[in-house]
C-alpha cells in the first residue's frame, strides 16, 4: 500500500466527522468548531448569531410583543380613545431603539427631539418653513389633530410662504419636494411643542378580523427591515387601524408612526446588506469547521487558537487594511445605486406624497411602458441619439485636436515651450463650473460673443451663414445662442464647441506624456533610412500613441456620455423642446421635459428634481439603461486592457 | 529629433522656416482663444455695474470698479437667505477639499497597495466592480445619499460630503495606484519583510515614499474635485451651509432676479479660479506624468 493510497483512505475516513460539524456549525455558530474541540473559535463564531439576535432585540418591541400574547397588559392602556398611562417596563426599550437607531437608522423610530437630527432639522430650511406654516402652527395647538385632518406635506409645499420666492428658481424650490422626509421638519415642530404623548404607550388593540401587522408593530431592526422592504408599508395617516388613527409621528408608540414606503425601502436595504454580511460569516464558519476537522482527523492533533487567529490574522489583513473604503463604497456608492434600481420597479413619482400615500412595488410595469408608449420611446429614442453623438462628436474632437495641439507645441521647431504649454493647458486648469458659466454668459445675448460680433461688423455675415447651412432656425440680429425653439441645432453646435474648449488641453497633455515614451531611437532609425517627417508620424508616432491611448478615449467616451456639467450648466437644457412636438403621452412631465441639448444623464436630473413633475422611477429606468451602456464599455475596456490581461495570467 | 539630419539646403531650411512660422501661427490662435474668455472674465470682474453689454471689449478705465469684489466680501446673508456667505463658503469648500484630499490619499494607497501586493479571494471580481462602480454619478442615488445623511444626522454638515466625494474616488484611484505600485519590484519589500518589518510598515516606510507621484496626482484630484460639485452640497445642504459652487450657480442664475448680477459672479469666479488654477500649474508634473500612466493602464 502506497502512502498516496493511505492519505486518501484517512481523508475518506475524516470526512464523515467533517459533514457532522460542518452541519452543526450550520444549524448553530460555533457548534461545529464545540465538536472540533476548539471552544475559543466556538464562542468567536457564536457571537455572530448572539449580536444578530441582540440588535434585533435591542431595536423591536418584542417584549411588549410577548406581554400582549400573554396578556399582562392592563385593558385600559388599549388603543381605544386615547388613555394616558405612564410606561412602566416599556421606557428603557424606547431608549435603546432610539439610540441604535442612530446607529442602524430606522429612521421612523429615529427620535427627533434630543439627538443629532434635531439639529438638523430644525436649521433645515424646511423646518423653518414649517414654522410659518400656518398648518404648522395648527399643529401647535392642536397636534393631533393637525396630523389627523390636514395632509401635512400639503401644507408645508402648498402653503409655504417661501413658494414665491422659490418660483422664481425652480431648482431651489425643487429641494423641498425632493426630500422625501420633510416630515422631518414637522416632527421636530409637533415634538418640540406639543409634547402630548409624554412617555406613554399606546397597546394596539386588534380587532378579531382586520389587518395586523405584528412584524411592522413590534419588529426590531431586521425583523422590521426585511418587511418594509417587502410591503413598502401598509399603512397612511389617517388611515384606522388596531383601534386608532395612524398619526405622522409617534415617538414613544413606534407603531402609531404611519408607513413612510421610501424610509422603508432604504432601512431595508441596509438590514439586507448587514444580514448577507452576517451570512457570511456564518457560511465562513460552516467551511473552517469542516476543514479544520478534515486537518484534525489527518493530523491527529486539534489547531490552537493563537495559530488559527495567526492564519486568519494573516488571510484578513487584506479585508482588514481595505475595509474603510468597502464600507465607505457600499454605505454612499453601493446602496444608493441599489436604491435606485429598485426605484425603477415601484410607481413612485410626484403623485405620491410620503406618509398619505404608499409606493408599491410594480414588477416591470415601467420598463413595459417605457418600451411600449409610442411617446417616450420617440422623445428617448431622439434624447438617446443625441447623447450618443454628442458623446462621440465631443470624444472625437477633444482628441483630435488635443493630438495636435500636442505635436505642434512638441515640435523641434518650437521654442519656448513650457511657456506655450502653460497657456494652453489654462482652460483644463480652471474649474470647469466655473469656465461653463462664464462661457454660458459669453454667448448670453449680450455676451462677449455678440458684443465682438457687432464690434467687428460681422454680425450679418454671421447670422446669415449660420442660417443658411442650417444652424439658426432665423437670422436673428443679436444671435440667441440657446434660447428660442428653432436655435436647437445652434446650441448643440455650441456645446461641441465649448466641450472642445474645455477637453483639449487635457488630452494635449495625456498625449504629451504619451510622446515622450515613445522611444528616440524609432526615430533616428526612421531618419537614416530617409523617412520624411509625415511618414515618421504615420508610421510611428501615431500607432505609438494611438495604442497607448484607446483605453483613454473610450474611457473619455464613457465620461462624455455622462458628462451632465457640460450640457447643465452652459445651457441648462435649453432652447426647450419643440411644445408643438411633445406626445400627448409625455405632457403630464411638465417642465421635466428635456431640453433640446439635454442629454440623457441631464435629462435623468430634470426627471428626479423638478419641483412637482418628478417621475423617480422613469428616471431610474434610465438610470439602469445608462449603468449598462456605460457600465459594459468600462468593462471591456479593462477586459482588453494590458495590465488586467496580465493578471489574469500570473 | 530632426538633429541627426546632416546639413541643410537652402530650400529645405526654407521650408523650416516656413513650417515654423505656420507653427507659431498656429499656436498664437490657439492661444488667444484660449485667453480671450479668461481675459473677458478678468475684464468683466472689474467693470461697474450689472449688466454684461456693460462689459468693454477692450479695458476702459473710465468703468474700472472694485465694488463686485466689495459686494462679495462684505454681503452677509440673513436667515433663509438665497445665499451663504461668500468667504465663508469659500472656506467650507476649501476645507472639504483639504479634508478629501486626505481621506482619499489615505484610503485608496491602502487599497492600491493591497490589490498590488497580496492575492486573496475576490481580487477580480472586485476589480471589476471597482471599475463599474465609477462609471454611476453619484447623484444618481441622491434620494438613498439623502436618506442616508438624515438617518446619521448628517444633513447641512459639510464636511460629511467627503464620505461621499471619498467613496466615489476610491475605484478609479485604487485602480491607478495598483498599476503603479505593480511596477515597484517586488524584491524591495520581500526585503523589508527578511528584515523584521511588519505589512504596515513595509507600507508606509516603502510603498509611500516610492509612489510619490501617483500619489501627487490623485492627491490634486482630490482637491480638486469638491470645488466643482453642484449637486450633492444642493441637495444636502442648506444655504446657510453652502458651498463656493453653489454661490456662484445662483449669482448667475438669471431666474434669481434679485440677485442676478453676472458680473458679481464674475468677479466670485476669478476669485475661486486664481488659487485653483496656481495649485493645478504648481501641481502639473505630477498630473502629466498621472495622465499617462492612467492613459497606460487605461
Amino acid at each position: 500500500m502506497t502512502t498516496s493510497e493511505a492519505k486518501a483512505r484517512a481523508r475518506r475516513a475524516s470526512r464523515a466527522p467533517a459533514i457532522v460539524a460542518a452541519t452543526a456549525s450550520l444549524l448553530i455558530p460555533g457548534l461545529g468548531q464545540l465538536l472540533n474541540r476548539q471552544r475559543l473559535k466556538a464562542l468567536l463564531w457564536f457571537a455572530v448569531p448572539v449580536l444578530l439576535v441582540s440588535i434585533e432585540l435591542a431595536t423591536s418591541d418584542w417584549g411588549r410583543y410577548a406581554a400582549l400574547r400573554g396578556g399582562r397588559v392592563p385593558e385600559e392602556s388599549f388603543a381605544k380613545g386615547w388613555i394616558a398611562e405612564p410606561l412602566l417596563e416599556g421606557a428603557e426599550g424606547g431608549e435603546q431603539a432610539a439610540s441604535l437607531a442612530d446607529l442602524f437608522g430606522s429612521a421612523d423610530a429615529g427620535a427627533e427631539g434630543e439627538d443629532p437630527f434635531a439639529a438638523a432639522a430644525e436649521d433645515d430650511p424646511f423646518a423653518a418653513a414649517a414654522e410659518e406654516d400656518p398648518f404648522a402652527a395648527a399643529a401647535e395647538d392642536d397636534p393631533f389633530a393637525a396630523a389627523a385632518e390636514e395632509d401635512p406635506f400639503a401644507a408645508a409645499a402648498e402653503d409655504d410662504p417661501f413658494a414665491a420666492a422659490a418660483d422664481e428658481d425652480p431648482f431651489a424650490a425643487a429641494a423641498p419636494d425632493v426630500d422625501p422626509f420633510a416630515d422631518a421638519a414637522l416632527e421636530g415642530e409637533v415634538d418640540g411643542t406639543g409634547g402630548y404623548f409624554d412617555a406613554t404607550y399606546l397597546w394596539p388593540a386588534y380587532p378579531e378580523e382586520g389587518p395586523r401587522y405584528v412584524v411592522r408593530d413590534f419588529g426590531g431592526f431586521f425583523t422590521r427591515g426585511i418587511w418594509g422592504l417587502v410591503t413598502l408599508g401598509r399603512v397612511v395617516i389617517d388611515d384606522p387601524y388596531a383601534g386608532t388613527t395612524m398619526e405622522l409621528y409617534n415617538r414613544v408608540t413606534p407603531w402609531l408612526t404611519a408607513d413612510n414606503s421610501i424610509v422603508l425601502m432604504g432601512n431595508g436595504l441596509i438590514a439586507l446588506s448587514i444580514l448577507v454580511i452576517f451570512g457570511a460569516v456564518w457560511a465562513f464558519g460552516v467551511a473552517d469547521a469542516y476543514r479544520s476537522r478534515v486537518r484534525t482527523e489527518e493530523t491527529g492533533r486539534v489547531e490552537k487558537f493563537t495559530e488559527f487567529w495567526g492564519r486568519v490574522w494573516h488571510s484578513l489583513y487584506v479585508y482588514l487594511v481595505s475595509a474603510p473604503a468597502f464600507v465607505l463604497m457600499i454605505l454612499f456608492t453601493i446602496i444608493p445605486i441599489l436604491f435606485t434600481f429598485l426605484m425603477a420597479f415601484t410607481n413612485y413619482t410626484y403623485r405620491i406624497k410620503l406618509g398619505a400615500r404608499l409606493i408599491e412595488w410594480v414588477g416591470v410595469d415601467t420598463f413595459r411602458f417605457l418600451a411600449v408608449d409610442p411617446g417616450w420611446l420617440s422623445v428617448f429614442g431622439q434624447i438617446f441619439l443625441w447623447t450618443v453623438l454628442w458623446a462621440l462628436m465631443s470624444s472625437f474632437t477633444v482628441y483630435v485636436i488635443g493630438f495636435f495641439n500636442a505635436m505642434v507645441v512638441e515640435s523641434p521647431l518650437v521654442k519656448a515651450k513650457k511657456v506655450w504649454r502653460t497657456i494652453m493647458i489654462l482652460p483644463w486648469a480652471i474649474p470647469s463650473l466655473v469656465s461653463l458659466m462664464v462661457f454660458r454668459n459669453a454667448f448670453d445675448k449680450d455676451g462677449l460673443v455678440n458684443q465682438f460680433l457687432f464690434a467687428s461688423g460681422l454680425m450679418e455675415p454671421v447670422t446669415n451663414f449660420l442660417y443658411k447651412i442650417g444652424l439658426e432656425g432665423k437670422p436673428d440680429m443679436p444671435i440667441f445662442w440657446f434660447q428660442p425653439i428653432y436655435n436647437g441645432a445652434l446650441a448643440r453646435f455650441v456645446v461641441v464647441l465649448t466641450n472642445l474648449w474645455l477637453g483639449a488641453p487635457y488630452h494635449m497633455m495625456m498625449i504629451i506624456g504619451v510622446l515622450a515614451t515613445v522611444p528616440k531611437e524609432l526615430y533616428e532609425a526612421a531618419a537614416i533610412d530617409g523617412a520624411t517627417s509625415v511618414q515618421r508620424f504615420r508610421y510611428i508616432t501615431l500607432p505609438m500613441v494611438l495604442s497607448a491611448t484607446v483605453p483613454a478615449l473610450i474611457m473619455t467616451f464613457s465620461f462624455n456620455f455622462n458628462n451632465f456639467g457640460a450640457v447643465y450648466f452652459l445651457t441648462g437644457g435649453g432652447p426647450s423642446w419643440d411644445p408643438s412636438k411633445v406626445p400627448d403621452s409625455m405632457r403630464i412631465v411638465g417642465s421635466a421635459m428635456p431640453g433640446q441639448t439635454d442629454i440623457l444623464i441631464s435629462w435623468i436630473y430634470k426627471l428626479s428634481f423638478t419641483k412637482d413633475f418628478e417621475q423617480y422611477n422613469t428616471a431610474a429606468v434610465y438610470s439602469i439603461i445608462i449603468f449598462m451602456i456605460v457600465g459594459g464599455f468600462a468593462v471591456f475596456n479593462m477586459l482588453r486592457s494590458k495590465s488586467f490581461s496580465e493578471e489574469a495570467g500570473e | 529629433m530632426n538633429a541627426s539630419v546632416g546639413k541643410l539646403s537652402g530650400k529645405a531650411r526654407t521650408r523650416r522656416g516656413l513650417v515654423a512660422t505656420l507653427q507659431y501661427a498656429y499656436l498664437s490662435v490657439v492661444c488667444f482663444i484660449v485667453l480671450v474668455p479668461l481675459a473677458w472674465m478678468v475684464v468683466a470682474a472689474f467693470t461697474k455695474g450689472k449688466l454684461l453689454s456693460g462689459v468693454p471689449l477692450v479695458p476702459d478705465f473710465s468703468k474700472f470698479s472694485f465694488e463686485h469684489f466689495e459686494y462679495l466680501f462684505t454681503y452677509r446673508s440673513q436667515s433663509n437667505a438665497a445665499f451663504p456667505d461668500f468667504v465663508a463658503a469659500f472656506l467650507r469648500s476649501l476645507s472639504i477639499a483639504v479634508v478629501n484630499t486626505g481621506a482619499v490619499v489615505l484610503l485608496t494607497t491602502l487599497t492600491g497597495y493591497v490589490f498590488s501586493r497580496f492575492r486573496f479571494a475576490g481580487r477580480k471580481p472586485l476589480l471589476i466592480s471597482f471599475l463599474l462602480l465609477q462609471m454611476f454619478p453619484s447623484f444618481m442615488g441622491m434620494i438613498a445619499l439623502f436618506m442616508i445623511f438624515r438617518t446619521f444626522g448628517w444633513l447641512n454638515q459639510p464636511l460629511y460630503l467627503v464620505v461621499i466625494y471619498a467613496a466615489g474616488a476610491i475605484p478609479y484611484n485604487t485602480y491607478l495606484v495598483r498599476g503603479y505600485m505593480r511596477s515597484i519590484p517586488m524584491s524591495i519589500d520581500e526585503a523589508a519583510t527578511i528584515d523584521g518589518a511588519s505589512k504596515t510598515t513595509v507600507f508606509f516606510r516603502i510603498m509611500l515614499p516610492l509612489a510619490k507621484p501617483i500619489i501627487g496626482f490623485i492627491a490634486v484630484n482630490a482637491f480638486m474635485a469638491p470645488w466643482m460639485d453642484y449637486m450633492l452640497p444642493y441637495q444636502l445642504l442648506n444655504m446657510q451651509n453652502q458651498t463656493v459652487a453653489i454661490f456662484l450657480y445662483r449669482l448667475t442664475d438669471p431666474l434669481m432676479t434679485l440677485y442676478y448680477n453676472p458680473l458679481n459672479f464674475m468677479a466670485g469666479a476669478l476669485v475661486l479660479a486664481v488659487p485653483i488654477t496656481l495649485v493645478q500649474i504648481w501641481m502639473q508634473r505630477f498630473i502629466v506624468y498621472g495622465m499617462a500612466a492612467g492613459a497606460a493602464k487605461g
